[in-house]
């Protein structure tokens, strides 16, 4: 018995070691950061004269809610998701039934443009987008021949939004397609058999199904979404034309303006809001998974 | 085919070539002589004119992607057996803990380990040796997962089989676990390669002037202004992406053909 504890705890120890030391010091570190206000970079957990000398304030938090430049910045934030969220589920969502219950040509091919984007890296993505919708791009061509003026999306807010969908969709059809190929096949016969058109099939007996899929997906692209910055620093307008929460963590831990406490205190709302919707989602998953 | 399915069906197709034109574009630009839609000649002189910063990052990306990959699916073998095994009080914490690196957003966890690099003794680590740590945490949730899903598959007879056949533990692992997780190491460890090869917004907040790994490269050659340069840059690390998907894709079907004969 006690050899088996002693080779349990031999086999969990190293991941443990890793995660206290990578993950959980570091974590709780900018949490006692963002209440502070010493602008130093560094975590002061393990300075007990540095952490006594320090006075405890929620001013950071308070100023992401009062300031008026952050508040911009939050609301520019969650409308900027919130539409990229809301286009991603209403197409993902046909694209994963189309994906597990249509057969058409070059089905095979079409799933593997869906997967692919696991592998490829978020800055190449964002350059192609750049490239489409700059000056002498793809966009700018079509919207000459089609409207007659040439319009260049790059630096706008519109190139935010796409470039957000561009990386929210691939995920979404990744969560959502095991919702649907849920749904058992006998189903669709039987609806079909009764004289079901397969729009109201789809309405209503494989999208009930597949629902809990498309909220904990819809939850999980969301939140994705709010701590994105490659989006924006690379088809966004500056942050002092356009500022959204995520890049001014970025700025405020990097640039000229630099406040790490701030910085701290918005990276921990956004991991929160994070952490918060993984459980639900996960949660959602586990009572269907159940049933 | 209906009408219903039929709008169904463009709709997915056009959302896929809305994936595929932008890389596409990217791949032409980079071969383009100057700024167009559509080069009026190809040159490879871009990616000759940044070889001299193409290989040191290339490198850089690979000398941080390798031991972060062999560190974490070391440490992923022990506990993935133990994960799918056992259950015992505190598991669940455990799967949770596990998947904390994707979950919380990256820029978070930069300016965290911004912070740790900047702290006491860790000031004095190399950055390299730190970027490489930090890898090994941001990969291990797709490694794990992967090993724990190959333990899961695993049939438990087969172990005991060597066991009363008087092969000892270490003999077992070796000679009839170890081959046959083998695939499954592999898918992790390809999607972890790849994560951290493509991950920017943790490392962007650890480089240092003489480290700047491939995808990091990139976003700064963005501020040349210089488009079908910064294309060159993109298209390399692409080239990574597409030979890591159709490695994965083809160990998946090694896999499928084993298991099912």
């Amino acid at each position: 018995m006690q050899s088996r504890v002693w080779r349990f705890g031999a086999a969990i120890l190293p991941f443990l070691l890793l995660y206290i030391c990578v993950v959980l010091i570091p974590f709780v570190g900018i949490i006692q950061k963002s209440f502070v206000t010493s602008r130093t970079i560094e975590i002061e957990l393990f300075r007990p004269s540095k952490l006594r000398s320090s006075s405890f304030t929620l001013s950071n938090y308070i100023g992401i809610f009062r300031e008026k430049y952050y508040v911009q910045s939050l609301i520019n934030t969650l409308s900027v998701i919130s539409l990229s969220t809301l286009i991603t589920v209403l197409i993902g969502t046909i694209v994963s039934y189309a994906l597990v219950w249509v057969n058409f040509p070059g089905k095979r091919l079409i799933e593997r443009v869906f997967s692919f984007p696991l592998f490829l890296s978020a800055v190449v993505a964002c350059y192609g987008l750049f490239i489409c919708f700059s000056r002498y791009g793809l966009v700018a061509a079509l919207s000459e021949f089609l409207l007659g003026k040439n319009v260049a999306l790059t630096r706008t807010v519109y190139a935010i939004v796409v470039g957000t969908i561009y990386i929210l969709m691939p995920m979404f059809v990744q969560l959502v397609k095991p919702g649907f190929e849920s749904v058992d096949a006998g189903l669709f016969e039987a609806s079909f058999s009764l004289g079901a058109s397969e729009l109201y099939t789809f309405w209503k007996v494989a999208l009930p199904i597949a629902f809990p899929a498309v909220i904990a997906g819809t939850i999980i692209v969301f939140t994705y979404a709010m701590g994105l910055v490659v989006v924006a620093l690379i088809l966004g307008p500056p942050s002092a034309r356009f500022s959204m929460l995520p890049v001014e963590v970025f700025e405020k831990a990097r640039g000229l303006d630099l406040n790490i406490p701030l910085a701290s205190a918005i990276g921990v709302v956004l991991a929160v809001v994070s952490i918060l919707g993984q459980r639900v989602a996960e949660r959602i998953l586990a009572k269907v998974g159940s049933k | 085919m209906n009408a219903f399915r039929l709008t169904l069906v463009i709709i997915t197709l056009l959302s896929a070539v809305l994936l595929v034109v932008p890389l596409i574009m990217l791949v032409v630009q980079s071969l383009s002589a100057k700024p167009a839609l559509w080069p009026e000649s190809f040159t490879l002189k871009w990616y000759k004119m940044q070889a001299n910063t193409i290989i040191p990052s290339v490198l850089t990306s690979l000398s941080i992607a390798f031991p972060a990959t062999l560190c974490a699916t070391f440490i992923s073998l022990p506990l993935g057996r133990v994960l799918a095994r056992h259950e015992f009080y505190g598991k669940k914490s455990i799967q949770g803990l596990i998947t904390l690196p994707i979950v919380i957003p990256g820029v978070t966890l930069g300016l965290a380990y911004l912070q740790l690099a900047n702290t006491g003794f860790l000031r004095e680590v190399p950055p390299l040796l730190m970027i490489i740590i930090v890898h090994v945490v941001l990969i291990f949730p797709y490694i794990s997962r992967a090993v724990i899903a190959g333990y899961k598959a695993l049939d438990i007879t087969l172990e005991e089989a060597s066991a009363t056949l008087g092969a000892n533990p270490r003999h077992t692992f070796a000679n009839v676990i170890f081959p046959l997780l083998m695939p499954f190491i592999l898918a992790g460890g390809i999607l972890g390669f790849s994560r951290s090869m493509n991950d920017f917004i943790v490392t962007i907040f650890l480089i240092q002037p003489n480290i700047v790994p491939l995808s990091i490269q990139v976003y700064r050659s963005t501020s040349y202004g210089t488009p079908p340069l910064t294309s060159a840059l993109a298209t390399v690390l692409l080239l990574f992406s597409f030979a890591f998907a159709v490695v994965a894709e083809s160990l998946l079907r090694y896999t499928l053909k084993k298991i099912t004969g």
